[in-house]
Order: C-alpha cells, then structure tokens, then sequence
C-alpha cells in the first residue's frame, strides 16, 4: 500500500509540471528507461524484434501517467524457451523501472504474432495501426512482411477499438474504484475519444484521425455527446482539475456513439451458420453459485429505472474463446453454465443504481454477468476480458436469444429457443474452432490453469468438438449447460462415459482427473480430424493414483525418529513406503524404526558413509514409489501432508517437484529459539494463494 | 544467500526460472517431493553437497525442464537449534558449501548482486555488474559486508594517524550499524530487538566465514549474503 501512495504521489508531481523544460527531463528519463530495457532484452538468445507501442510511441504520452509497453517478438524456434525469458526479464526489469506496467510487456512468437494478424480482426486493428504508429527499437520490421490489409479494411477494423475502450469506461461501475481521479480522467478522454474516432470513421473519415481531432469533430456532428465530449477534452488539458466528471454523461454518450459505429456488419466472408441455441435448463439456472440466484438478480433488476425486461441469455462467444490461444483469464468466466443477464431499456439507468447491482450481483460473479442492452448495442456492466460490447451484425446469436424468452420472476425472463444465422470466417469455422480449443491441451500451460479454468476449458472445447462432429445441412444445435455436453459427448464416445461423469463431479476430484481430461480431448482431436473413428479410453482413474515413497536420513537421533515416524503412521493418505536411512548411527535407530514394521510399510537401509546427500541416494536407490517425499528426522509432518504433496503432482505431469511449508515446531526457551520461531514464522508461505 | 531465498516462497504457484538457478528460489530439504522420473534423470543427490544439495537438485531438475510448484497446504513442522553454538555451526557449514553449488552452476566471473527493493521473478538480489574471468569474484553488497568495510577503514586510518579520515569511516560504520539493528528493533522493541540483532550477526558472521573458506577451496573470492 506504501508503494502505492508513492507512486500516486509521484504522478501527482509529475502531472503539475507537465511544462518544459521538466517536459524534456521526463522525456530523457522515459528514453533511459526505454533503452534500458531494450539492452535487457535485446540479448535473450530468439528474440527477433522489440517494438514500442501504445503512448509513447505514437500521440501525446502524459508522463507519469504512460507506461512503456513494449512488444517482444521471438523466434519460433524454441519459443516457448525465449519467452518465458523474456516474461521473466521483463518481471526483473519491473523491479528496477517503475514506467514498466506489470503484465504490459507483449511476447509473441513470430507464427503466433502472424496468426493474430490474419484471424483476430482485433489484433490485425491494432498491428494495422502499429504500422503506422509502432517504433522500432530493435531487430528486424516483422510488421513489414505481414500481407498488406485489403482496402478499406482499417476503417472498417476501427469499431474493434470500442471494445477496450469500454473496458476501460465501465470501471466507473464497479461497486469500489480505487483508481485516482486523475487517472479516471484519463482514461476516460481515451475511451470517449476511441468511441468517437470508431463512430467517425464508420462514417467515412480517414482512420488516421486523431484523438483531439475526434473528440471536436464528433462533437460538431452529434449535439447531444457534444457536452461530454468538450468535458473530457477539458479534463485531458488540465488532469488534476478538481471538477467531477458526470458518470452518467460519459457512458451515455459512449453508448450512443458506439450505437452509431456498429451495426455494418463485417466484410470479410459470406459464410454462415445455422444455429439453433437450445433454452437454459432449469436445472441450471438452479444451480448458480450464491444462494437464491434468480430472487438475487429479480430484485436487483426491480430497483434499476427504465428497465422493460430482463433476459437470462446463455454465455457464447463463437468467435473470440479459443481463437487467441492459451489465456486462463478468458477461461475463468466459463461460457458453457454461464449466462449474461440482459436489461432490455431505452435509456442507460443511472451509475449508482448500476454500481449497486453489480454489489447485489457479485456472488455471482463470473457465472453471470450483467448486460445493458438499448436495441442498438448491448454494453457489460461490469469490466470483461473481452470488452464487453455486443451488437445485431456481430453478435446475432445474443440478440436472436433476447428476442424469445419466457417469465421466471418479476422483469426476469430466461431465453428459449432460437434459431439464427450466424456470419462466420470460413465454412469451416466451427472445425476451425474446435480444432483450435482442443489443441490447446497439448500446450503444457494447460496444467497451470486453475482448476476451475480448466474445467470450463474442458466443457467447452467438448461442446466445441460435439458441434464440429453434427452432420452438415440442417442448424446445428448448441447446448449451454454442462450437463447437456455431458449426454451429448458421452453418446459419442460411451466408453468415456465414467471419466465425464466424475469430471462434472465434485470439483476436488475432477480436479485430481486432470491428465485423464487431457488425454480424452487428444482423443477428441483425433476424432474431430477424421483420423480415428472413436477415442481410446484413458485407463482407469484408479491406476492413475501416484504411490508415494517418504525417505527419512537420521543419525543418532532414535528419539526424535520416533516422533517423525508417529507423524508419518498418522498421515490421512498413508505413504506407500517408507525409508528410513540409517546413517551410521550408533545408538537404537535400528530398533526405533523396526518397531513401526506393523503401521507402516518400512525399509531400513543402513548407509555407513556419514552425509546427508550420501542418505538420501542410499534412500532413493530403495524407492518403490513414483514420488519420492524427503522429510527430516526432527520434522514433524501434519496429518494431510501426503494428501497435499500428492495434489500437485496429480494435477500437472511435467512436475518434477513440490515443495511445503516449513513452520516451527514448538515454542522453544532462550532467545536463539524465539529468534527462529520468529524467522520461520516471517518466512513461511502462506496458505491460499492464486485462483486464476 | 541459499537458505534465505525460502523467505520468497510465500504463494502458491509454480516457481520461476532464474538466469543465475543458484540464485533462484527451491525447496528445502526437510518438506519436499520429486518425481522419481525426474531424480532419476538427473542421477540423483549431489555427493559432494554436504550442505545446499537441496539447492542444487532443484537448480538440476530445472535445468533438465522440469516444472516446480510451491504448495504451502503441504506443511511440516521443524525442530530448531535453541543453544547459539548450534545456530552457529549450522550457518558456518550453509556457508561452506554455498561457493561449490554457485561455482557448479556458474561460470567463473566478476559478479556484484544487490538486494532488490522488491522481489523480482521470485528472486531477492539483483545482478549489479557481470564480467566473465578467468577467476571467480561474487560479492553480495550488503549493510553487513559494508560495515565492515568501514570498521576496517576506521582501523587502518586510525594506524596511519589521518583522524579525519578515521572519524568519518567511524560515522559511517555507526550508521550502518543502526540499519543493520533497524530490522529487530523496529519489530521487537529495543532489548528483544538488539538480542536478536545479536544472534542474527552471529550467525551472519558465521555464514559469511563459512563461505569466505568455502569460496576459497574453489579458488574463488565469494563475499556471501546475509541470513535474511
């Protein structure tokens, strides 16, 4: 928190004297720290070439507020390898410059790069406008030998910038914003002003327009943002201004100008897809996490003005999930059991009243998120990955679902059937699609996902596979619970029936069923590819749990053996086998260790060279099990120990290993036990930890 | 350096892979598990680790490409040394070995590390200055290493007559000396703080000799980090 009041302190400082001649110091020190970095770098061994992006590279940084944001492009060739190099100087370089936002730092492989250019009309938005914007700082110009874009096609591509722009606006719904009002302020010139350079440039002006450019012009054209738009425009001249920007203002008139922007649909194919989106099954609108959910979301609906109705719309995202590989942030708000609750109105409701639904709606939060829907466009209430802004010629299946709907409670309505036409890429799209989700289980960051992404990673690259598998000609059915996926897929493939009954199960267990999970989707890619008529089955789970040896070196310490080996016989999961090593001890070792021969299953090896590493190989060359747990002779090991090694190494096949927590044993007398009670107790990791 | 490096495993997660792995973090020797597979690959403990061989299995199994994953549910409790020559001679033999498992995984070269303000990567010190030579130099500056270094300068100006020189080395081994106490003393008050600063520079000395031997046995200079 320190370092944050400091930063915020700094920014303030540097905000007050943006004027030269302090202009050109922070101009010198933004160079240094650019150059810096590069040197960092520029010397992993794959990287090709390093770009300068967004703020500073191009338009009117405001320093102390701009971040340098780079983008890394690495070879091919062992990529992975320069990658996570390059992530990890960039987490070295994040200590040292402070301009260098945490997670700003883009590191894409050269195919990967290229494959954001030619599928996701977001990516190929932005590298269109980085070529003409981008710096390059080092390496060879990848950009240069990307194909050219065809014509008018950067216009067109300009409506992809309301998506984060409207990430960034709808932050000022979140029930706490933390962020200072200046940064507020910024962010919201920079989102005002993309929304209205997309509205203008749909309308036929040059995609080149700048921000200040945008923001005048809109406001000539479109009298009723012009109010907003003049406000943020102020704000940009002048961030520390004490004035309040008028939230409601702000994201009307973002809605209107991204009601004018969309609605063309997208150029680039004329193929499409007969969808027939099936109605959310009781069931699973029962079993959203949260207590009541259905009274939860009525009443928040029944307290917002202007609302006509509310409809439950099962989550899809044809187009963005799957298509810009491996991100578990994508994932964490599964599609498939998730829903977008949907007010239909005319006129956006009030912020405050939005901020306390989304308060009222957090439980729920990711298995439902809340939409504002004005017929035109429908924006997210709350921030998502990504973007959040729906609209009839991109999104028809979301608007198809909004039409139909039958009454739960109140304004609540959940969809039925609807059966839509949907504009894809190819013919091939929904092979396409599914191939690309269930290659992502070959990548080996699928097993650092949390076990809740991966989950509806699974789900939905089976839906994904189902849909690819249905015979041509007629609509294509989408399920959109779980369940549904479960009966579908387990028709298809009935030997695997067991392994996706236990995987919708209880979620620590499906948790353990990880590797089955990703071997079953192999074979999904197979079948979906043509090479195979059915999926082998992953042998049974039961063979899949790992056995477990513990080895234990001591040395003339019988007492305290005994009480590590009490420990072990009282462990939840029982070791498989247990070593003692006996490392030359002269005392009753031996015979300590014998008396455990009924609890455990003990192999006493006697090892004369006195060492600790010479006692854990003579213990290691006597190992049964697959994992092999060392612990101390003056240890103490609690009860779920083993239960909790195993988790891990269950979960992701490329572990070699897992390390605990050390914590004091018992509170010791004289000052050098209490000064290492201390030590370990500030050293211990603490329980809990990351949730994707 | 080795054994301090624990103190950054606070999070669940998989462990990142430094440029330097002896400077990356691992897992203690008292609660960790392997892979078979993995130990197997890689032939196994060190012999000539008598200390530090956890370090260097882990700095092993990284390099052979295998992941890590720090999961703090796994919990053993630990005996400790509760008499001062004990804590003593534990740190001297960390010390010992910490130059052998450096040299084993490094090149010889003239390296400085600092302690970072926060951790990066997961790792404590940062590399100020890196040069390959024939002869290996590793120096952690630390409050530690730079107290003495006044202390000594006191000394030799007081030898030589140059008070002013002698007062001014003095001032700042008294400044260093109260950064060094900082620590305790702003946590456990001044006779608790200064007891621990006590048994803490004992067993930084003790470290620091430990290594100074030990670097000296692989021809090499190594001025070793402190305890924490």
């Amino acid at each position: 928190m320190e370092g944050t009041a400091l930063k915020e302190r700094v920014q303030r400082l540097a905000l007050l004297t943006q004027f030269a001649p302090f202009t050109w110091l922070y101009r010198g020190l933004y160079a240094l720290a650019v150059r810096l970095c590069v040197r960092a770098l520029r010397r992993i061994p794959g990287v090709l070439s390093i770009y300068l992006r967004r703020g500073l590279a191009s338009g009117r940084p405001v320093y102390g507020l701009s971040d340098i944001d780079l983008a890394v492009i690495v070879a091919d060739e062992g990529g992975a390898r320069a990658s996570s190099r390059v992530r990890y100087g960039g987490e070295a370089l994040w200590g040292i410059v402070p301009m260098l936002a945490e997670g700003e730092l883009g590191v894409y492989s050269l195919g990967q790069f290229r494959r954001l250019y030619e599928r996701s009309p977001f990516y190929r938005s932005r590298i269109l406008r980085g070529r003409r914007e981008w710096r390059l700082l080092h390496g060879a110009d990848v950009l240069a030998d990307l194909p050219a874009a065809g014509r008018g096609e950067e216009a067109r591509l300009a409506v992809e910038e309301l998506r984060p722009a409207w990430r960034c606006l709808s932050q000022e719904l979140l029930p706490r914003d933390g962020r200072p009002a200046y940064a507020r302020h910024y962010v919201a010139y920079k989102a005002l002003a993309e929304a209205a350079r997309a509205a203008l440039v749909s309308d036929g002006l040059p995609a080149s327009l700048s921000r200040d450019e945008a923001i005048r012009r809109a406001g000539e054209l479109w009298p009723q943002v012009a109010g907003p738009l003049r406000e943020v425009a102020a704000c940009r001249e002048n961030l520390l201004a004490a004035r309040p920007l008028a939230t409601d203002g702000l994201l009307a008139s973002y809605v209107f100008l991204a009601g004018t922007a969309l609605g063309r649909p997208p150029a680039d194919s004329d193929a499409r897809l007969d969808l027939s989106i099936l109605p959310p099954e009781p069931a699973a609108l029962q079993a959203l996490p949260g207590g009541p959910a259905l009274r939860t979301m009525s009443e928040g609906v029944e307290a917002l003005d202007g609302i006509d109705r509310a409809v439950l719309v099962p989550r899809l995202r044809l187009h963005s999930v799957g298509a810009l590989g491996l991100d578990p942030r994508e994932f964490a708000g599964a599609t498939v059991d998730a829903f977008d609750l949907v007010l239909v109105g005319r006129r956006l409701p009030p912020a405050a009243g939005l901020r306390a639904l989304n308060r009222s709606l957090a439980p729920l939060w990711p298995a439902v998120c809340p939409y504002f829907c004005d017929g035109r466009v429908a924006v997210a209430l709350r921030p998502v990955q990504d973007g959040g802004v729906r609209d009839p010629a991109r999104d028809p299946a979301f608007f198809a679902c909004l039409a139909t709907g039958r009454s739960l409670e109140g304004k609540l309505e959940a969809s039925s059937r609807a059966d839509v036409r949907v504009p894809v890429d190819s013919d091939d799209a929904l092979r396409e699609r599914a191939l690309s989700l269930l290659g992502l289980f070959a990548e080996r960051d699928v097993y650092r996902m949390s076990p809740r992404s991966f989950l509806a990673l699974f789900w939905e690259a089976c839906r994904a596979a189902w849909m690819a598998l249905q015979p041509g000609g007629g609509s294509v059915p989408v399920p959109t619970s779980s369940e549904d996926v479960l009966e579908r897929v387990a028709a298809l493939t009935p030997a695997a029936a067991p392994l996706l009954r236990r995987l919708r199960g209880e979620p620590s267990e499906a948790a353990r069923l990880t590797a089955a999970a990703v071997e079953y989707a192999g074979g999904l890619e197979r079948l979906v590819r043509g090479e195979r008529a059915d999926v082998p089955v992953p042998p049974d789970e039961a063979g899949r749990s790992l056995s477990i040896s513990v080895v234990i070196p001591t040395r003339n310490r019988a007492r305290l053996l005994d009480r590590a080996l009490r420990s072990l016989a009282a462990q939840q999961r029982l070791p498989d086998q247990v070593v003692v090593v006996d490392n030359g001890s002269t005392d009753d070792t031996a015979r300590v260790a014998r008396s455990f021969d009924g609890s455990l299953n003990l192999t006493l090896v006697r090892e004369e060279t006195v060492g600790i590493p010479h006692a854990r190989n003579a213990g290691l060359r006597h190992c049964r099990g697959d994992v092999v747990a060392f612990i101390d002779d003056d240890c103490v090991a609690h009860a779920d120990w083993l239960l909790e090694i195993e988790k891990p190494f269950l979960r992701d096949p490329r572990l070699g290993a897992v390390g605990g927590r050390l914590l004091p044993l018992e509170r010791g007398d004289g000052p050098v036990a209490h000064f290492y009670d201390e030590r370990m107790r500030g050293a211990a990791p603490s329980v809990g930890g990351q949730e994707a | 350096m080795i054994i301090q490096v624990l103190a950054n495993l606070r999070d669940e997660g998989y462990l990142e892979r430094g440029r330097h792995p002896t400077v990356a973090p691992f897992f203690a020797g008292a609660n960790v598990a392997f892979r078979r597979e993995a130990l197997d690959q890689v032939g196994g403990f060190d012999p000539a680790c008598e200390t530090g061989e956890d370090c260097d299995i882990c700095a092993r199994i990284a390099l052979a490409d295998w992941d890590m994953y720090l999961h703090p549910g796994a919990t053993v409790s630990h005996g400790n040394p509760s008499k001062l020559s004990q804590l003593v001679r534990q740190w001297f033999r960390y010390g010992l070995y910490h130059p052998y498992v450096f040299a084993k995984h490094n090149e010889s070269a003239l390296e400085f590390y600092v302690r970072l303000g926060r951790t990066a990567g997961g790792q404590r010190h940062g590399c100020l200055f890196y040069r390959r030579l024939p002869v290996g130099v590793v120096v952690f500056v630390t409050t530690f290493l730079l107290l003495h270094l006044c202390l000594l300068l006191t000394l030799v100006a007081g030898v030589l007559g140059c008070a002013p020189a002698a007062w001014a080395a003095g001032g700042a081994a008294a400044v260093l000396a109260a950064l060094y106490a900082w620590p305790d003393v702003s946590r456990h008050g001044l006779l608790r703080g200064a007891a621990f600063t006590l048994i803490r520079y004992a067993a930084d000395m003790a470290l620091f000799v430990g290594a100074l031997i030990g670097g000296l046995r692989q021809r090499m200079l190594y001025l070793s980090a402190t305890i924490d």
